[in-house]
């Protein structure tokens, strides 16, 4: 864990009680999770020694939460909502697009290890379905096959 | 106190009671999975649901307290139609193989099934499969059967002290794992096995060798520790098949330590001696009892050997019985011998019976815990579990020793130096709590501590590293003080399983000098593990002419003894042991002998025959004991009895751990892979 | 019974769009400190620290503002804050929870990212009220950019000297921070929540103990949603009797709907309780690209759906809604036109709550996989009209027994999909597909 990090997760430890630091737990999680591409077992070690709590309790809240990878996931991790109101607007044609433009099913990642294609649930951004994220943290909404295609271009 | 109905009749209850509490005690049954008395409630499993007057749903009976004038029925349609529901729902990710389960025939689920389930399961979609984790060498896994009630991980949470086992992953696909390939490594982590519900956890070591009808169950006490845990041996074709705790709220409350459950795994090892032996020229030869006996009349006989005060030295062990360490006393003085190392593991010069003083139930009523310099979690893990449970009820722990300890339990005050300097420290606290002297202007860790004592009720727990020690002559009157002054309690935490009772027996003999002796005697113990001083023990061995050896197990050093004698192990035997608080607990014999071993106590009253000690023709062990206990205390004593026994002493500290304890334990391969496990972390 | 539900129906058609949570929506940099001051924001905390008003005052104003909690359940926040007990040593806590997940629902991250302040403010307002001197705002994880901009806005609020010790040099201490999920449904959940802030899995806790006695850390904890919390600023500023006046009797003020799926304009609508489902479907520019209207969620999956002929006469409020068999929830309406396949519909949201259940309790986490793998069954051509039967009945074994809602939230869409469209079902079954 270098230095830069420690200091990202240094001030999300300092948002809670000086002795509860394991609040900071999914916050630390993501820190390292961006950094990576996704969480190796030694960053969950390492996050369990700096919040001084058991590994396993690390591992249960790096398992319960979706967002968090456990594999590589490529340079892109595109999340598609797939839930009522996107479904209602056609996410499934989305979906096959991407599959079909990708070569890849869900929880896949593209052979040159670019593009990695989740399934999504809802988002909390339905007004702009279908919608998907990028590595957990830009959106993109309103998609059609158009949007898509140059979304996918745009991604290097 | 209010007033409750169950099932229309009143009953009167504590206020602060659950619904569950109230049923167990008067003998009502709600079928429950996750709940566990000792255990924080989680109310996961649904299934003690029943249905309240004035509640529109159902309520879990283990998480509901009860109020004035609350109306419950257990036996209602509701109620029962929750109990086939929730049952439905367990099983439709369970298998139904119970013949081929390891916990066939003793399983919660199958038995609530059969009580309170519905006969068919209308589930015909796949069921879930979850790979096996490996947990390590005593817990086996059979994850398919797990019904999630996390009774495994609140343990290993709350009463183990560390969370080493989670459920991972969530909704129907949360699964119990430890982290990554870890094992499970608590000393007391066998619980788990008691815990879990159905067949999902069970004993490695023990797994499909019986099935639980084949067995018949004995009740003994296990010889590792000096709680004195009540278990329970249950026995087939003459071995011992498994060890499980036998309930005693007052000792072991439900739990034993993995050392408790696994140590039989050392009773058939291939190191037990099977017949007498003689060395000659430099063999060791196998005779027959009567010829050994005729040995020892010829080479013991303290007359025809022209034997004169002092000649022999005795090497017991702190797991002799009562009844043994009353024969060696009495064989000892017929030898006109004072020198008895009863027990080896440490130098009890300085206080005289060192134990509890109090009840070991009556720990987790005071306020606060001093703990000196006593590595717990080696020594006595359930008194520890019970300091653990202190804390859980915001009680306070401190810890002062000469080396850090992980106690794995959230400490008040930590007090660690090396130890002349700590024993300096604790000097310090004596002298502030009793106002001798001023504290220091900044706050240091030792007047906190002595502001505690002053002003709580605190219990000091003083480990058997520092009852060895000189030191405790020059505090232990200000320990007395403090007694008189203000409530604080003063306790000693041995280790051995009867080491009190030995303590009474012996506590007007000497230790071995190093000097020359005729004739040793060592009992059932390995010197290079159990003694604190090995060193001594090899040269009197080297010095004096004729050696006995009486144990189960041959021993690295068998060939410095002159004649090997077999006894039994602690299940192959019978007797009493004093635990820490003082009280006699008496067992009877498991399995049978093994081999040509013999029970010790009967070794050790023929021998006395064979040398002619007077008033030696006890017919039964309980005849031993008989006379036996006449000198045992009986009154509790709240001050520490400072005596000085001059005797040589280097000062030595015994380095304890769990699984080295005693030659039973060191021969359990399943507790030696743990430890090798723990050691190479 | 007849001549309120009369003159309410008068009274209703009155109701037209007003804007409390997203008054700032229109302007310019909405969500700046600036934008929100520029209406008076932070007023009403300046006003109340200035003049130390008695908290109970302002409780009993809530009170008869008439606001309920707007996460769902409608609970009335004026009664639930005086659950908070008022002395009490150690640290108390107030939470907003902007964890928003169930689908359709998305009103709360238009607030944070469009009237953050007018959060913040109410949030100092409620600490201030309930004597808590720290708070939370736990935002769902995907809107990461949302909750970025939540980030900023509190370090403006901090540094105006709006948080943190002594504000506006009254002596009140108030913290607040912005913290996020990381995808879990549950944690929208209040006791889940809790958990999650305090760094575990987000399982629900078995209450009683409710957070007000046992909260994070074991401290007095009061959750509230994003939209009530927003809300408070105007009810001090224009007083109860004025919020209350903005909706109807029973359900006082405006709410934001959240209108998703087959409108030609989805987003969010704040509207003045009581106004009729036309005038909303309509100012959403009406069933997408001008189909029938087949059927509506009115408030979230956890509310009843209803089908057109039924929500068609709807009014939007607690008891309109209510009495029509369904609730206002958390105001996520999913409007479906007639191309809709209920199953496919159903078997979508089923599969929600089988992923998002926690899996503490038995009836939810076998209750769900097994719901999801029925009604995959039936979209399959697998299943036989009993199969019916058997969901409902499962469905029913889940309702009321499990530790949190989640529970019977995910009974409700079974339930009442196949009460109402019960032939879209048996059509499957009999066809292996929707006959429409
Ligand atoms: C499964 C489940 C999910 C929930 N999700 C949310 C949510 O996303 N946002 C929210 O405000 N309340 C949610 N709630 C309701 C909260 O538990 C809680 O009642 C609410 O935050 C209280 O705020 P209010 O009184 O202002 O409505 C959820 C409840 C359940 C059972
Ligand atoms: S109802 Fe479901 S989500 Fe709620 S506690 Fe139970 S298992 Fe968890
Ligand atoms: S025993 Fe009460 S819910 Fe499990």
């Amino acid at each position: 864990m270098n230095e830069k990090l420690k200091k990202l997760i240094n001030k999300e430890i300092s948002k809670y009680p000086s002795d509860k630091k394991q609040s900071a737990v999914i916050a630390a999680l993501a820190i390292m999770q961006n950094n990576r591409g996704w969480l190796s077992e030694e960053d969950i070690s390492e996050v369990s020694k700096y919040l001084e709590m058991p590994e396993i309790a690390v591992l249960e809240v790096a398992t319960f939460y979706n967002m968090f990878d456990l594999q590589p996931v490529g340079k892109y991790k595109i999340s598609i909502c797939t839930n009522i109101s996107c479904m209602l607007r056609n996410s499934d044609e989305i979906v096959e697009h991407l599959k079909n433009k990708l070569k890849i099913n869900f929880n896949e990642v593209t052979k040159d290890g670019k593009f990695c294609l989740k399934e999504s649930e809802c988002m909390g951004a339905c007004g702009g379905a279908p919608l998907l994220t990028i590595n957990n943290q830009k959106m993109y909404e309103n998609l059609d096959i158009p949007k898509i295609d140059s979304l996918l271009k745009e991604l290097k | 106190m209010v007033k409750v109905k169950i099932n229309g009749k009143t009953i009167k209850v504590e206020k602060k009671s659950t619904i569950i509490e109230v049923a167990d005690s008067n003998d009502i049954e709600i079928p429950r999975f996750c709940y566990h008395k000792k255990l924080s409630i989680a109310a996961n499993c649904r299934m003690c649901l029943v249905e309240v007057k004035n509640f529109p749903k159902p309520l879990p009976a283990c998480a509901t307290y009860v109020s004035e004038g609350m109306e419950i029925f257990t036996k209602s349609k509701q109620t029962k139609a929750c109990q086939q529901d929730v049952m439905e729902f367990l099983l439709i990710n369970h298998p139904l193989d119970c013949p081929i389960c390891d916990q066939g025939g003793e399983c919660d689920l199958q038995d609530t099934a059969m009580s309170f389930g519905s006969p068919k399961s209308r589930y015909t979609e796949e069921k879930r499969v979850v790979l096996n984790k490996n947990l390590g060498p005593l817990v086996s896994t059979d994850l398919n059967r797990c019904i999630q009630c996390s009774r495994c991980v609140r343990f290993l949470q709350e009463v183990g002290g560390m969370q080493e086992l989670g459920l991972i992953g969530r909704g129907e696909h949360a699964e119990i794992s430890a982290y990554v390939e870890k094992s499970v490594e608590s000393e007391i982590s066998g619980n788990i096995i008691d815990l879990c519900p159905v067949g999902a956890l069970t004993s490695k070591p023990f797994r499909y060798s019986a099935r639980t009808w084949e067995m018949a169950r004995k009740s003994t006490i296990s010889p590792h520790d000096s709680l004195g845990s009540n278990i329970e041996a249950h026995v087939k074709d003459g071995n011992v098949m498994r060890i499980l705790p036998k309930e005693n709220e007052d000792i072991n409350e439900c739990w034993i330590s993995d050392r408790d459950r696994f140590s039989y795994l050392g009773v058939n090892h291939d190191s037990r001696i099977k017949k007498p032996l003689v060395k000659q020229g430099n063999v060791l030869k196998e005779i027959d009892w009567e010829d050994a006996l005729q040995i020892i009349e010829s080479k013991l006989h303290p007359i025809r050997n022209n034997f004169k005060e002092d000649d022999i030295a005795f090497f017991g062990s702190d797991q002799l019985t009562l009844e043994e360490g009353f024969l060696l006393k009495k064989i000892s003085e017929h030898f006109s011998s004072n020198q008895v190392n009863y027990n080896p593991k440490i130098h009890v010069n300085y206080v005289s019976n060192p134990h509890l003083n109090i009840k070991i139930n009556e720990i987790e009523s005071f306020d606060s815990v001093i703990l000196i310099g006593s590595n717990l979690r080696d020594e006595n893990p359930l008194i520890l579990q019970r300091l653990r449970k202190m804390t859980l009820n915001n009680k306070k722990i401190d810890l002062i020793h000469y080396e850090d300890q992980d106690l794995q339990l959230q400490l008040d005050h930590k007090l660690i130096k090396p130890i002349e300097k700590i024993e300096k420290s604790i000097l310090e606290i004596l002298e502030i709590a009793l106002d001798h002297k001023k504290a220091k202007k900044n706050q240091t860790t030792e007047s906190g501590l002595a502001e505690k004592l002053k002003t709580q009720n605190v219990l000091i727990l003083i480990g058997q590293d520092f009852v060895s020690r000189e030191s405790i002559l020059g505090y232990g009157e200000m320990l007395n003080q403090l007694v008189k002054k203000s409530s604080t309690s003063i306790g000693f935490l041995p280790t051995g399983a009867n080491s009190v009772g030995l303590n009474q027996i012996f506590n007007d003999k000497n230790d071995v000098d190093n000097k020359s002796y005729k004739a040793s005697i060592t009992f059932n113990h390995e010197p290079e593990h159990d003694s604190i001083d090995e060193d001594l023990h090899k040269e009197i061995i080297k010095k004096s002419s004729f050696n006995i050896l009486i144990s189960a197990y041959q021993t690295k050093q068998d060939k410095s003894y002159d004649l090997i004698l077999p006894s039994c192990s602690h299940f192959e035997n019978e007797g009493s042991f004093v635990n820490l608080e003082n009280k006699l607990q008496t067992f009877t014999q498991v399995i049978p002998p093994k081999h040509e071993s013999k029970p010790l106590w009967k070794i050790l009253r023929v021998l006395g025959n064979y040398v002619e000690c007077d008033n030696f023709n006890y017919e039964s062990c309980t005849a031993v004991k008989k006379d036996a206990v006449k000198g045992l205390l009986s009154n509790k004593n709240n001050n520490l009895e400072l005596i000085n026994k001059q005797s040589k002493n280097n000062n030595k500290i015994f380095k304890f751990s769990i699984n080295n304890s005693d030659p039973m334990v060191r021969r359990s391969k399943a507790l030696q892979d743990i430890e090798h496990l723990r050691s190479t972390r | 019974m007849n001549e309120i539900i009369d003159k309410n129906i008068d009274f209703m058609d009155t109701k037209d769009f007003f804007k409390i949570c997203l008054r700032t929506q229109d302007l310019k940099n909405p969500g700046s400190i600036k934008t929100y001051q520029s209406l008076g924001g932070y007023g009403q905390i300046a006003k109340i620290l200035e003049s130390k008003i008695d908290p109970q005052e302002l409780i009993n104003e809530i009170k008869i503002s008439g606001l309920r909690g707007r996460g769902g359940a409608g609970f009335p926040t004026g009664i639930k804050w005086s659950f908070m007990p008022r002395d009490y040593d150690g640290t108390k806590y107030i939470v907003c929870n902007s964890d928003e997940g169930e689908p359709g629902t998305f009103k709360d991250r238009d607030i944070i990212r469009h009237n953050p302040h007018q959060l913040i403010e109410g949030m100092i307002i409620a600490a201030y009220i309930m004597n808590a001197q720290v708070g939370f705002n736990y935002i769902h994880g995907e809107i990461w950019e949302d909750y970025k901009f939540f980030e900023k806005a509190l370090d403006d609020a901090r540094k105006a000297g709006f948080l943190g010790k002594n504000i506006l040099g009254s002596g009140f201490d108030f913290e607040l921070h912005a913290v996020h999920g990381y995808g879990a449904y549950i944690c929208g959940e209040e006791t889940a929540l809790i958990e999650s802030i305090e760094g575990k899995k987000g399982q629900p806790r078995y209450k009683p103990p409710f957070p007000a006695t046992y909260g994070i850390y074991g401290q007095p904890t009061n959750v509230n949603n994003t939209e009530t919390f927003a809300s408070i600023p105007w009810i001090i500023e224009h007083g109860g009797q004025a919020f209350m006046a903005h909706g109807v009797e029973n359900s006082g003020g405006t709410k934001i709907f959240s209108v998703s799926g087959h409108v030609e304009k989805p987003g969010n609508y704040e509207i003045q309780l009581g106004m009729t489902f036309k005038q909303l479907l309509n100012e959403a520019g009406g069933v997408w690209k001008g189909r029938k209207l087949k059927a509506v969620i009115p408030g979230g999956p956890s509310t009843p759906v209803l089908p057109a002929e039924i929500i068609m006469d709807a009014t939007l409020d607690y008891d309109g809604l209510s009495r029509l068999g369904s609730s206002v929830g958390a105001g996520s309406m999913i409007i479906m036109d007639d191309s809709t396949c209920m199953v496919k519909a159903l078997k979508r949201l089923s599969y929600f709550f089988y992923e998002e259940s926690c899996g503490q309790c038995t009836p939810c986490r076998e209750g769900t996989g097994w719901v999801y793998r029925i009604i995959n069954r039936i979209y399959n051509g697998k299943a036989t009209l009993e199969d019916l039967q058997l969901l409902t009945d499962v469905s029913k074994k889940i309702s009321g027994r499990t530790i949190c809602a989640l529970g019977d939230a995910a009974a409700t869409p079974v339930l009442s999909f196949i009460k109402y469209f019960r032939n879209d079902f048996e059509d499957f079954i009999k066809h292996k597909k929707t006959v429409s």
